[in-house]
This record gives C-alpha cells, sequence and structure tokens, in this order.
C-alpha cells in the first residue's frame, strides 16, 4: 500500500540491537551459571500504518522480542522507542502514554481473558486504566460491534460463554480500546481453527485499514504473514537471519534456515499437480 | 475382502445431543484416511468411539468392527487389548500424555511388555529400537531421559514409539503436529508417513488443517455436526468440493494458508 | 448466589446449621429457659424432660438445655470473629508473598516458619501471657490458621499471576493494586471461600479444645468446650449430658463444611451452566 512511505517518514515503534540473556540454573557448584541469549542484537522499525512480520519457531526468541516491545521487561542492551521516547518498564502511571498507543492480542483467547470477568469489564479495563476520557459503555458497545459481535447480548456474558474465534475477537475489541496505533499480535490466529482463522484474519485486516492501524504480528504461520504484513523478518536463535519485503522473501529466500522453513510449510496439492 | 476398519451408523450422544451422528468409515489395511473438521465437529469423539476411549455419560450406538470382529459393546479388557495391540494411538498434546516421573525408555516398554508379552530385557532392548525407528538420535541414552529433558518433537516421537509398541494394525493420530513448530510438523509429518508405508500400517489421521491431511492421508471424510459431509480421495475433496461445508473449508483453507510459488520440497526435508 | 447454595441439599443442610447456630446465640441473649449459670443443689443429673429441664441438667443442678443455647454465642463469636482474623492475616500474607517485588520470597519462607507453629501451644503462650480470654483464642485461632490459609492462597495467587489475562491487564495499564484487586482475588476467591469455611469449622473446634483444657473462655461464660470438660469425668455415671455438647461441636463442625462447599460451586461463574453451553451470541455477518 504505501510501501515506500514506510521508509522513514514517521516511523512509531523502534528497536535497536535489543540484547536479552536469561542466567539457568547452575550446573556445578564451581562453575558459573550457564547463560540462554534470548535475542543478541535485534533491531525492529513500524512506519505509521505499516506491518511487520515476526517469524520464528519456539526458542527463536520472538516471546522475549514482544515483552520487551510491550515494555514488560528490561533488555540488557539496546533500546525501544515510540516516535522517539524512550520506552522502559516501570510504573504503570509513567506508562500510560506508550500504553494508549500500543496494544496486544496475545495467542490463546481461552487464557487471555479473565473467566471471572463480564465481556464489558473485560473492553473497559484499558478505559479505565489508562483514563480514557468519554462514555465507557458507548464506547465498548462501538468496539464490540467493530469487532462484530453483538454488544446487547454479548456485553454482560462471562467469556466461558464464548466460542473460541469469540472470545479473540473479544480481546481484539479489548486492545482496540484505548484507540491505539500499534497492535502487536502474538500468534492471535494459531490458537484457532482454519475457517475461524480466515474470519479473524480478514477482521484484524479490515481494522488495520480502517483505523490505519499498524501491525507487529508475531508467528510461525507463514500464511498470515503473507496475508497480513508487508514486511517479514525472520527470528532464528536470537537473531534475525533474514528480513525484507514479505512478498521478496517469500519468493525467493536467501537465508538456508528461512528456506527450511518455507519448505516445512503444508501445501494444498495445487489443481496442475493433480 | 473385509475391512480392517469398518465404522458404521456410529452414533455418540451425551445427554440426548448426538456429537456424532451415524458416522460411517471405512479403512483397509494399510490406506491412509484423513478425519477433518472444525473443533467441536465431533472428529474426535469418533476415534475415541472407534476404540472404546469415551468419556463417561456418553452413549454409542452403531457398530465399529476391526479385521471384522465387533468391538463396539465390547468389556473393557477386551478393548484395551485391542487398543494397544492392534490400534495405536498418537495424541495431539506429547507434554501430557507422557508420564512426567517415568523414564521415556520404560514409557514404551511398559506397552511393549503388556502386549507382546516380552522379558523385561528383551523389551527395554525393544524400546531402544522403537526409539531409533521413531528417528530420535543417540537411543540408547535417549532412553533414560525424562520426558521434560526432551524437545516438544522428540516427545512426539516417544508417543508414536509408545503407539507402536505392540505392532498395530491400524495408528489413530489425533492432532499430532497441531502443538508442534512447522519444521518440527514437517518432520514428524515424514516421520509418520514413512512408517506407515514401510511397516504397512493403516493410518486414521485427524486433523483441523486441510493442508497437513493434504500431506499424509489419501482419503478424506469431512465432519461437521458429527455428520460425515463429504468423504472421497483428497484430490477430489480439494479441487471438487460439492458440500457446502467442505467448500468452505477449502476456501478458508486456501484463503489462509501461503502457497509456495514453485514447489520447495517434499514432506520430511530437513530433518 | 445465595439462591444457588441453597438450591444444592448440602448447601441447605450447611445454612440450616448455621443459621440455627447464630439463632441459638441471638435468643440466648435475650432468653433462655432457665439462667444458664443458676446452681441448683435440690435438682442435680435431672434426666432430660424432667422438672422443666429439656436435655435435663449437670451436677450442679444447672440446665444443659440454657448452658447450650448460651455456648452457642461464645462459639459463633470466636468463629466468626477468628476466621475474619485469619482472612486478613491469610490474604495479606499471601498477597505480599506472591506479587512480585523485593521481600516477597522472605514473606513466604515467614509463612512456612509460621504454619509449623502449632495453633494450640500459640493459644497456651497468649493464655499464659495474657490471661486466657475469648480475645486470646480469638487471635490465637485466627492466626494460627490464617497462615495455613495464606500458604494455600499464596501458591494459588502466584499462578493466577502466571496466566495471560493479567499480562493483558498488565498491559491495558493496570497497576499491582488493580491486578490484586479484580483479577488475582476474584480468581482466588473459591479456594479462599473453602479454606476459611474450613477455618469457621477448626475455629469451633479449637475454642472448645482451649475451653476444654482450660485456656479458652473463663467461667462463668457458658462454652459448650468447657462443659465437655466440666462433665467428661462423670460420663461413666451419666453419658448422655456429655452427648449434647459433643454432638452441637460435631454438628456445626459439619454444618460450615458443608456451607464452604456449596460456596465454592456457587461461586465460581464456570460451573453455572452444565458443560460447555453452545455459544449464544452470533457473530455479525
Amino acid at each position: 500500500m504505501d510501501g515506500e512511505a514506510a521508509g522513514s517518514a514517521d516511523v512509531l515503534l523502534r528497536a535497536e540491537a535489543l540484547h536479552r540473556h536469561y542466567p539457568l540454573p547452575r550446573q556445578r557448584l564451581l562453575h558459573r551459571r550457564p547463560v540462554r541469549h534470548a535475542l543478541r542484537g535485534v533491531d525492529l522499525e513500524l512506519a505509521a500504518g505499516g506491518s511487520v512480520g515476526i517469524v520464528g519457531e519456539s526458542g527463536s526468541g520472538k516471546s522475549t522480542l514482544v515483552r520487551l516491545l510491550l515494555a514488560l521487561d528490561r533488555a540488557d542492551a539496546g533500546a525501544v522507542s515510540y516516535r522517539g521516547r524512550a520506552v522502559e518498564p516501570g510504573p504503570p502511571r509513567t506508562l500510560r502514554w506508550f500504553r494508549r498507543e500500543v496494544q496486544v492480542v496475545l495467542q490463546d483467547p481461552f487464557a487471555s481473558l479473565d473467566p471471572r470477568m463480564r465481556v464489558a469489564d473485560i473492553v473497559a479495563e484499558p478505559l479505565e486504566c489508562l483514563d480514557v476520557p468519554g462514555d465507557h459503555a458507548a464506547r465498548v458497545a462501538e468496539l464490540l460491534g467493530a469487532v462484530g459481535l453483538e454488544p446487547g447480548p454479548a456485553k454482560d456474558r462471562y467469556p466461558h460463554e464464548f466460542s473460541g474465534g469469540q472470545r479473540q475477537r473479544i480481546a481484539i475489541a479489548r486492545a482496540l480500546a484505548p484507540g491505539p496505533r500499534v497492535l502487536v499480535g502474538d500468534e492471535p490466529l494459531s490458537a484457532l481453527d482454519v475457517a475461524v482463522r480466515g474470519q479473524v484474519m480478514d477482521l484484524l485486516r479490515g481494522l488495520a485499514a480502517d483505523l490505519g492501524l499498524a501491525l507487529v504480528l508475531v508467528s510461525h504461520d507463514i500464511g498470515a504473514m503473507h496475508r497480513l504484513c508487508e514486511q517479514i523478518m525472520v527470528l532464528h536463535e536470537g537473531g534475525v537471519v533474514e528480513r525484507g519485503r514479505t512478498a521478496d522473501v517469500l519468493a525467493a529466500p536467501s537465508h538456508p534456515y528461512t528456506r527450511r522453513l518455507l519448505a516445512a510449510v503444508p501445501q494444498l496439492p495445487d489443481r496442475e499437480q493433480v | 475382502m473385509t475391512a480392517l476398519l469398518e465404522i458404521e451408523g456410529l452414533t455418540v450422544r451425551f445427554g440426548g445431543r448426538a456429537v456424532v451422528d451415524d458416522v460411517s468409515l471405512r479403512l483397509d489395511a494399510g490406506e491412509r484416511l484423513g478425519l477433518i473438521g472444525a473443533s467441536g465437529s465431533g472428529k474426535s469423539l469418533t476415534a475415541l468411539a472407534a476404540i472404546g476411549l469415551l468419556p463417561d455419560g456418553a452413549t454409542v450406538s452403531g457398530s465399529v468392527r476391526l479385521a471384522g470382529s465387533e468391538l463396539a459393546g465390547g468389556s473393557d479388557r477386551e478393548l484395551a487389548r485391542v487398543r494397544g495391540s492392534r490400534i495405536g494411538m498418537v495424541f495431539q498434546e506429547p507434554a501430557t500424555a507422557l508420564d512426567p516421573l517415568m523414564r521415556v525408555g520404560a514409557q514404551i516398554a511398559g506397552p511393549v511388555r503388556r502386549l507382546t508379552g516380552a522379558s523385561r530385557s528383551a523389551a527395554a532392548r525393544r524400546a531402544v529400537e522403537l526409539a531409533a525407528t521413531v528417528g530420535l538420535p543417540d537411543p540408547e541414552v535417549l532412553v533414560r531421559a525424562y520426558p521434560h529433558q526432551l524437545s516438544g518433537g522428540q516427545r512426539q516421537r516417544v508417543g508414536i514409539a509408545i503407539a507402536l509398541a505392540g505392532e498395530p494394525d491400524l495408528l489413530i493420530a489425533d492432532e499430532p503436529t497441531t502443538a508442534l513448530d512447522v519444521t518440527v510438523q514437517a518432520e514428524v509429518l515424514g516421520l509418520l508417513d514413512d512408517l506407515v508405508r514401510r511397516r504397512g500400517t493403516a493410518l486414521l489421521f485427524i486433523s483441523h488443517d486441510l493442508a497437513v491431511v493434504a500431506q499424509i492421508a489419501r482419503r478424506v471424510a469431512v465432519l461437521a455436526d458429527g455428520r460425515v459431509r463429504e468423504y472421497g480421495p483428497v484430490e477430489q475433496v480439494l479441487h471438487q468440493p460439492r458440500d457446502p461445508v467442505t467448500q468452505a473449508l477449502v476456501a478458508a483453507a486456501r484463503r489462509t494458508s501461503w502457497q509456495a510459488p514453485a514447489p520447495v520440497g517434499t514432506v520430511g526435508q530437513g530433518s | 448466589m445465595t439462591r444457588r447454595v441453597l438450591r444444592s441439599p448440602t448447601g441447605l443442610a450447611g445454612a440450616v446449621v448455621v443459621a440455627l447456630l447464630v439463632l441459638g446465640a441471638l435468643v440466648s441473649l435475650v432468653w433462655t429457659p432457665f439462667d444458664p449459670t443458676l446452681v441448683d443443689p435440690a435438682s442435680t443429673w435431672l434426666p432430660p424432660l424432667s422438672g422443666g429441664h429439656l436435655l435435663g441438667t449437670d451436677g450442679s443442678g444447672r440446665d444443659l438445655a440454657s448452658q447450650l443455647l448460651a455456648g452457642a454465642r461464645v462459639t459463633a463469636f470466636t468463629a466468626a470473629t477468628a476466621t475474619v482474623v485469619a482472612a486478613v492475616v491469610g490474604v495479606g500474607l499471601a498477597v505480599l508473598a506472591a506479587v512480585p517485588r523485593h521481600g516477597g520470597e522472605v514473606v513466604a519462607h515467614l509463612i512456612d516458619v509460621l504454619v509449623a507453629l502449632p495453633t494450640l501451644l500459640l493459644a497456651m503462650v497468649l493464655a499464659a501471657v495474657y490471661g486466657g480470654s475469648v480475645w486470646t483464642a480469638v487471635v490465637a485461632i485466627g492466626i494460627g490458621t490464617g497462615v495455613n490459609v495464606a500458604r494455600v492462597a499464596r501458591a494459588e495467587m502466584t499462578s493466577v499471576l502466571g496466566a495471560d489475562y493479567v499480562l493483558a491487564a498488565e498491559v491495558a495499564g493496570a497497576g499491582t493494586g488493580r491486578i490484586v484487586r479484580r483479577h488475582v482475588l476474584p480468581n482466588v476467591a473459591p479456594v479462599l471461600v473453602v479454606q476459611l469455611s474450613l477455618v469457621l469449622a477448626l475455629a469451633v473446634l479449637a475454642e472448645a479444645a482451649l475451653s476444654y483444657l482450660g485456656f479458652g473462655t473463663p467461667p462463668p461464660t457458658p462454652s459448650w468446650g468447657r462443659m465437655l470438660q466440666d462433665l467428661q469425668q462423670y460420663v461413666t455415671v451419666h453419658p448422655l449430658v456429655v452427648v449434647w455438647p459433643g454432638c452441637a461441636i460435631a454438628v456445626v463442625v459439619l454444618g460450615f463444611t458443608l456451607l464452604g462447599d456449596a460456596l465454592r460451586d456457587a461461586i465460581d461463574p464456570r460451573m453455572r451452566l452444565p458443560g460447555q453451553a453452545a455459544p449464544a451470541v452470533e457473530v455479525l455477518p
């Protein structure tokens, strides 16, 4: 869409040379504690309205990257900034400005909604916590409608009364509540059935287009990357092994790991091959 | 010739609601059948009903015949024997299907002894063999490991080794790769493909993912709301779906999946 | 929620027992058949239903039914206040130990140490220092059981704090206080309710035990535990008299346990619908 403009014009979220390691339990008494390098020097740039996909398998460091991008964890080296302003974990009050701008949708809609809260309270939580002005009840109804749920019957129910796809819609409504400009999706589709996955994918695409949302999509699902992200970066063992325009990388992967990953994606047999 | 597994008019009810409704399937020796459907379509319950592992409170009617002998209504003891020796089962979540407090070698050797009557030492040797068969690295060492010391893919390989312990004629795999990474999924699919081919084992492969099923099965049955909506060769179901449910499923799969521009590889590459 | 508790047979039975206890305690404030402390040398060891004494009298000629009614007061009061103390101690310690911040580990270890301290021993020490009274019993029982509540609650809170919905709340801008209030406490509530109902039952038992040992309610205030102690030496001569306070204690303990069970079931919204109900909200096209 605005492929060229995505260059340097209006960078929202930026990560520079992120490093993060975790100490592991000591193996021998007098030896040093071993260390796991979850991230080794990862850069990321997300332009307004742009979309970046981060592909990686378990152990690639993508969960750590998400935590750093959301100011839930502190990098050992490197920095995250939003529109030039440093983003660091800290008391909620000092992060309000950032939380209004950057929100998240997590993987498992069965775990990410508090089972003891009504849907209306779940969606209203960011509105209350971030002191978003306006009529919260009306905003909740608007959001539920925007994600394709009927606000009337939905708002007073509890999460367990909904299917997986519906719950993920509720999670998306919550993320959109404060009117963010960046939506981070941490495997938001992979817990869903294929048919439902398509619907939620369409919803995310539509919302991104309508609201001018920028997307960071973390996933191992190449199909989702292909549909939702202009840019892609391939994460392997804590480092970026390949990055570029999604179409280019998928058409001509250059790194051996990317090639291995793409070769592993299950293919629907083509008509020609039959 | 009689079919290896023949399910006729299988109906499972929970409190009056039919969750599997008049399902009929047929699987010949060495054949591979994919069972496809969204969650709640009844695909897992069909498989569980076929081997008599339904949760309490379910009422079953219809007929399940394995190599001509009726399983439906059999006693628990009979079914338990059939389950291990004629039918092996691989589950979705390798982390919870294994006993966390038992070495994996012992978990493979247990059913070997029970089903083949092998001695303790023979069963232990067989466990190492099976571990090698399913492609576990360093099988002699690895059988001494506990499940938490293995990766997800390795745990699923252990699950497959356990399913093979009784030399079954039929392997039922219920979403065996859903919890795995893409490259690991390809390896495990490759392994399953290779194993059933070499051993002539029949495979009933259950998944919600059309692309995965298309990799491994030759025929598919599409389930929705407990009923078989379409039943036929993979190519036919994929390219000329007749039932609206199948059409929607195929359309969704095409829409959400990524198709390589040129054939980039085959199953099992990269292992 | 009340209706759901009363609809289950165990909940109804528990509620009836607890209601009887509270009713008895309240009635005894304004009326008892006789003065429970009135000694009448002319009518000792009367059998039940004689001389107007419903359950008979003891060796001093005091009316047993009146003593039981008045004893319900001490039992109900001790159980209720000790449970409040246990709730405050338990939830407070558990939150301090579970919420990740400096010192949480220390509190967790402190809980483990305190758990090892026997409640009755604590009560006896307190009674030795401050003199035996209903209040020392309440404080001792409250703290003694509260640390057990804290240990269970901490484990539960730690698992809730690791849940995705807490992560989502953090991204939604919720601070620690709000996360504890809105997410952690409601989600550990079922466990807390069951634990506190156990505390109620334990408190009844502990109060009886302390009074029996002479460290609890001082005479002349009637108490079931002290009734047992007074009467036990005559158990071979007048076996029936021990049955009354014994049964009262057993039934009330059972009542609190049943009620706690029913409460736990009622408080969990996932238990309101049998099984996974079909989604009732349609997705818009």
